[in-house]
Parts: structure tokens; C-alpha cells; sequence
């Protein structure tokens, strides 16, 4: 894994769903970009920290998470390869919430500076950027109806269709199956149920013909259905830029 | 802390609880107890798909106790 692969999945994710031209994808093309691998679980970073760069997602999986009042912690977004989960931070000096590892996986720490620069220099950049977070705002948006109002079922099905949507937008799909090292624990974390719970949706969805998750692996069994138990509409992820 | 393991059995499935969960108390245990069989209850009674839930909490060596929500519609 080199800069240029961590420049391509950016990019590859940012001509879904923006309109970015060959000028701005030069510039960022650019970006100086230092990749580091990191270990499933592992913090990259946390809640206080005052980062100095932003982490691009190269490969595998990052989730975000906050804890709350008697220790318990609610995973608040998964991130996908060419995502930068802490986009924030370039604006928003201290973060507010944690960042870890979901699986082993590869970053791109690109320093503010240079990523600042590029932002005040093309305003084109910056409106992409600016575009991107929004997006970001638009799931937490969802998550917030997911957790607040679906049934285990359907939250957990939705999770699970958003990340399979995304990640067929940048091709990481195969077949239907894709690579998802979450735990049950983590995932009843992200909908607000006990992992026994999951475990027991699991089984549902499965008994169902809908979905099978079995040693970090998800297979889509019939996507209509499963869209249609998730209560799912992929407009919130904007993957389209005229959306 | 011990590890407690929380099997459920409602009138759909009968699912065996592998990973646990860390309580500092029996009392905190029977309290996720009642807590996972409420979450369970909410889509289980709602959906019509059931009225009973059984939680099971054994530690590693043998069972507890066990909860019961059964929902009577008189």
C-alpha cells in the first residue's frame, strides 16, 4: 500500500458523489500523505486530543464512538475505505469523540496545514469538503432515527444495508458479501442493543433468507427484502452528486 | 468482575448467549436481565410474534436465575 493508493481511494470516493475536476483532483493528488498501519481496536484518536492532521481511511474499517455516563459506549458511525472520519478537526480544534480501529486496517494522516492551504487556495476543494462533512451530518441524522424508532431487526438491517450501499459505491463489494470484522458486541453498540439481542437478530434475519453474518462476513441473501426490513432509502447518503 | 451470560428463549428462538457480559453484582446481572428481556419484549410483543420471554443468566460455571415477561392482555 503506497501514497498513490491512498490518493485513489479519496478520490474514487469523492467522483461518486461530487462534481470534482481534473484540477482539484491534481491538487489533491499532491497532498503530502503518511500512511501507518494500525491494529484492530486500536485508538487513533481520542476524545481532548487536539489533532494535528486529519486520517484518511485506506483500507478496512474505523468506527467513531463516544461513551456515556456508567461507562457504556455508543458507536455513532462506521467509516469505510476513502473516508476522513475526522474531517472536523481542521475546524474543530479538540475532538469530542473516540476513534478507533475496526479490524486492522490502513491510514493516511494528511497535516492540517498543507490540507488547509488546499482548501483556502481552491474553493472548489473546499465545497467538496464542506459537502462531504454534510453528508456526514446527514447519516448521524439517520442513525438518530435508527436507534429512536426502528425495531432490533430493522436497525440492525439498516446499519448493515448503509454499509453495503457505501461500499458497493467504491467497489469493495464482491458479489454481495463483503468483509465486516465487527463483533456483536460492537454492532449492538451502534443500534443500542444487548449483544444476545443481535445474536437473536441475527438468527432472525438469517431464518428469513435476508442476510448471513458469520467469521467477518456478510453475504446479502436478498437485497430487495432486506432494504425493505430495514426501511431503507439511500437518498441521506447523497452517493449522487445531483442528490 | 464475574462474567455473566445472559441465554434468551421466546416463543420465536432459543439462543444461547456467547459472549457475556462483566457485572459487578449479581444485583447489576438481574438488572441487565430485565433490561435485555424489556428490549427484546418491545419488538416481540409488538410485532405479535410472541408473549413470553425467558433470560436465563448463568456465570460460567452454572445457572442463577432466570426472568420471565409475559404479556397478558386481559
Amino acid at each position: 500500500m503506497d501514497k498513490a493508493a491512498a490518493t485513489s481511494i479519496l478520490l474514487k470516493r469523492l467522483r461518486v458523489s461530487t462534481n470534482i475536476d481534473e484540477e482539484d483532483q491534481r491538487a489533491i493528488n499532491a497532498l503530502p500523505i503518511a500512511l501507518k498501519q494500525v491494529r484492530d481496536e486500536e485508538s487513533i484518536v481520542s476524545t481532548g486530543d487536539r489533532p494535528s492532521a486529519c486520517c484518511l481511511l485506506v483500507d478496512g474499517f474505523i468506527f467513531r464512538s463516544k461513551v456515556v455516563g456508567g461507562g457504556k459506549r455508543q458507536v455513532i458511525a462506521f467509516h469505510q475505505p476513502g473516508d476522513i472520519p475526522d474531517l472536523q478537526s481542521l475546524y474543530i480544534p479538540v475532538l469530542d469523540h473516540d476513534v478507533t480501529a475496526l479490524g486492522d486496517c490502513v491510514l493516511g494522516f494528511i497535516s492540517h496545514a498543507p490540507l488547509r492551504a488546499l482548501v483556502r487556495h481552491r474553493p472548489n476543494v473546499a465545497e467538496i469538503l464542506w459537502r462531504d462533512t454534510l453528508i456526514d451530518a446527514a447519516i448521524f441524522r439517520e442513525w438518530i432515527c435508527n436507534v429512536g424508532h426502528r425495531s432490533g431487526i430493522s436497525r440492525t438491517a439498516h446499519v448493515i444495508f448503509e454499509i453495503y450501499t457505501r461500499l458497493k459505491a467504491v467497489q469493495r463489494t464482491k458479489d454481495k458479501s463483503f468483509q465486516f470484522p465487527a463483533t456483536q458486541v460492537l454492532l449492538g453498540e451502534a443500534v443500542g442493543l444487548s449483544a444476545v439481542h443481535v445474536n437473536r437478530v441475527m438468527q432472525e434475519l438469517r431464518e428469513k433468507g435476508l442476510l448471513r453474518f458469520e467469521r467477518g462476513t456478510v453475504t446479502i441473501l436478498d437485497e430487495a427484502k432486506l432494504k425493505d426490513v430495514a426501511d431503507f432509502d439511500p437518498l441521506y447518503l447523497h452517493l449522487d452528486p445531483a442528490l | 468482575m464475574p462474567r455473566y451470560f445472559f441465554d434468551i428463549d421466546d416463543d420465536q428462538f432459543s439462543i444461547s448467549d456467547t459472549v457475556g457480559l462483566d457485572c459487578p453484582s449479581l444485583e447489576a446481572a438481574s438488572k441487565e436481565a430485565v433490561r435485555v428481556a424489556a428490549c427484546i419484549a418491545k419488538d416481540l410483543f409488538s410485532s405479535g410474534a410472541g408473549t413470553r420471554i425467558t433470560v436465563r443468566v448463568r456465570d460460567i460455571d452454572q445457572q442463577v436465575f432466570e426472568a420471565t415477561l409475559l404479556l397478558k392482555v386481559t
